[in-house]
């Protein structure tokens, strides 16, 4: 029997809604592009944080993204919308709220939000608000003060270890807490990071970079050893992939709810084989006794293990 | 416009009270009346302040006319406590008038726990700061002061908000008049790791880049600075930065000018 927990999918293809559904997913995220926002409030405002990498990573205009919920409900899954923007100004908060009235209209679940003052108009509209890692949930003080602004569901911060998010989930069981699960570990706090991807993210950029390396004379770390530290953080660190299937067991019974998988500009079969990964091994979860007898029944997707770096959840 | 001059010793030299090097360096820079202690963007630099002579500071402090401003990060559940031990003692030594917070939940706290002003730290406003590429993209036309400070003012009370200097013309209309603005206008954040490059070069194989293992201070004095176009980027620490910009403000009366100690082994000109 599948453990209790949701697989939540990124969506860039409507023709995905159904095979993905068949290999697992439970729940579907993706934002939108809008010819109107951009007219009205230009092209360096964004409505979600993968605006700036285009229809790539938004492959739907707000009318597909009310089809492509229509889709999804009608197979009985869960549809979120991203809204989680570095920025929103009151007009356009206006503009959104105006949004998640057609966004219920067409049978969404949820948006994920990181501006708080969104958080009456999704209430207001019928649609559950879902705290996106720009919030920074990074400790049960911080969750109360959202849970109080009326968030059902959080989405942890990437660098939450396992006990962290025990200790929210105890403070709170009836937060639905999301924690990422697969793909794209950047490097950087998703929380806390204000660069501008419309330049390239500093994770890719600086791997290709040289640094220039300053020391203080008084500086007390070996200096070859600082050198070699620096260079493995910038070129072998989560390159490209990252995985928690190793700590399912472990998240399941921290009570984690939603696996979350990344990639909204990734490949579609890469997405889909990590689904079935992931689902098979729910499975496991489901049947183990222990935390032993899962991992020696799990599928270990070994390419993601090669640097031994890549782990969500290393302990 | 009313305009005070604040040095930041957060983050980028060693968490210790320094009268020869923090002279020095209050000796670089005119009219400073107020200096920041404390951090930005590091539980485990921040806990440090529990050793921290505050009553030292204090008096150097009072001889030279200086205010001053305790600085708390968003610190991860397990060092919660311990981060709020360290409020705890800094406070109560009764000289620090003014903490800046960076969170919600710390912003909650300290509300309820200290009669002491408030300012919401640099990492409350989420705007974007890149100093690479074409200026309009990273800020003009945003209003800085926006709805979220509105929303957090009708739960709490604060005397200031704190921006980076991160567009040419900087918008805050709407701000309360009253309200003080902490512009950072020597270098500007941009992200922060999840874990530290830095820290792991003291730590074994097994133990490097875990986000929370507990780190020697191998950032201080140390940085790696990379070229990009259009300007560079400075890694101190789990931290990135880059050179703020040359920013004109509008819609404030109060401001205070933030300048950062720069404590690696290079001069930056920002």
């Amino acid at each position: 029997m599948k453990a209790d927990m949701k697989i939540l999918v990124p969506l860039n293809n409507e023709r995905d809604v159904e095979r993905y559904a068949v290999a697992g997913a439970d729940q579907f995220y993706f934002g939108f592009f809008d010819p109107e926002w951009t007219t009205r409030f230009t092209h360096s405002a964004d409505i979600n944080r993968m605006s700036a990498f285009g229809t790539r990573a938004n492959r739907f205009s707000f009318e597909n993204a009310k089809d492509v919920i229509r889709t999804i409900a009608s197979l009985g899954k869960d549809s979120y919308v991203t809204f989680n923007a570095n920025v929103y100004s009151e007009d356009q908060i206006e503009f959104l709220g105006e949004r998640f009235y057609e966004l219920k209209e067409a049978g969404v679940t949820g948006v994920i939000l990181s501006d708080a003052t969104l958080v009456s108009k999704a209430l207001s509209a019928g649609i559950d608000a879902v705290a996106s890692t720009m919030m920074a949930i990074y400790n049960t003080d911080i969750l109360r003060y959202y849970v109080g602004k009326g968030f059902k569901r959080v989405i942890v911060p990437r660098e939450c270890s396992i006990d962290d998010i025990k200790i929210m989930h105890d403070a709170f069981p009836d937060v639905e807490i999301e924690a990422f699960y697969m793909r794209n570990g950047c490097l950087y706090s998703d929380s806390n990071c204000l660069i501008d991807h419309h330049f390239g993210g500093l994770c890719t950029d600086l791997r290709r970079r040289k640094g220039y390396l300053s020391m203080s004379e008084d500086s007390a770390v070996d200096e070859e050893r600082l050198r070699e530290a620096l260079k493995l953080f910038d070129e072998k660190l989560f390159s490209g992939i990252a995985c928690g299937h190793c700590a399912l067991y472990d998240l399941y019974h921290a009570g984690v709810r939603a696996l979350k998988i990344v990639g909204r500009a990734d490949r579609n079969d890469s997405v889909l084989k990590d689904i079935e990964t992931t689902q098979r091994n729910l499975e496991v979860v489901g049947e183990a006794g222990s935390k032993a007898e899962y991992l020696s029944h799990m599928i270990k997707p070994d390419a993601y293990c090669v640097s031994g770096l890549n782990c969500y959840y290393r302990g | 416009m009313d305009k005070e001059n604040a040095l930041s010793f957060c983050d980028t030299v060693f968490p210790a009270f320094n009268t020869l090097m923090w002279e020095a360096e209050l000796g670089k820079r005119t009219g400073i009346n107020r200096i920041f202690v404390g951090s930005y963007f590091c539980e485990c630099y921040f806990l440090r302040y529990e050793k921290f002579s505050f009553d030292e500071l204090g008096k150097w402090a009072a001889l030279k006319s200086l205010k001053v401003s305790f600085v708390i990060p968003i610190v991860r559940e397990p060092d919660l406590e311990k981060a709020k031990d360290v409020v705890r003692r800094a406070l109560a030594c009764g000289f620090i008038d003014e903490v800046i917070v960076n969170d919600v939940g710390m912003l909650d706290y300290v509300s309820r726990e200290y009669d002491v002003k408030i300012f919401l730290g640099r990492l409350f406003f989420k705007n974007t700061r890149d100093s690479r590429g074409p200026f309009p993209r990273t800020g003009d036309g945003i209003n800085f002061y926006s709805s979220v400070y509105n929303q957090l003012l009708k739960d709490y009370a604060f005397a200031g908000i704190e921006a980076d200097a991160a567009a040419l013309d900087m918008d805050f209309e709407g701000m309360p008049e009253d309200m003080v603005l902490g512009l950072h206008e020597d270098l500007t954040y941009l992200t922060t790791g999840r874990m530290c490059a830095f820290a792991a070069a003291g730590l074994t194989d097994d133990r490097k880049f875990l986000p929370d293992e507990p780190c020697k201070l191998e950032c201080v004095g140390n940085a790696v600075t990379y070229s990009l176009e259009g300007g560079i980027i400075i890694k101190a620490g789990k931290t990135c930065y880059c050179a703020a910009r040359p920013a004109t403000v509008h819609g404030v009366t109060r401001l205070r000018s933030i300048t950062t100690v720069i404590g690696w082994g290079c001069d930056y000109e920002g």
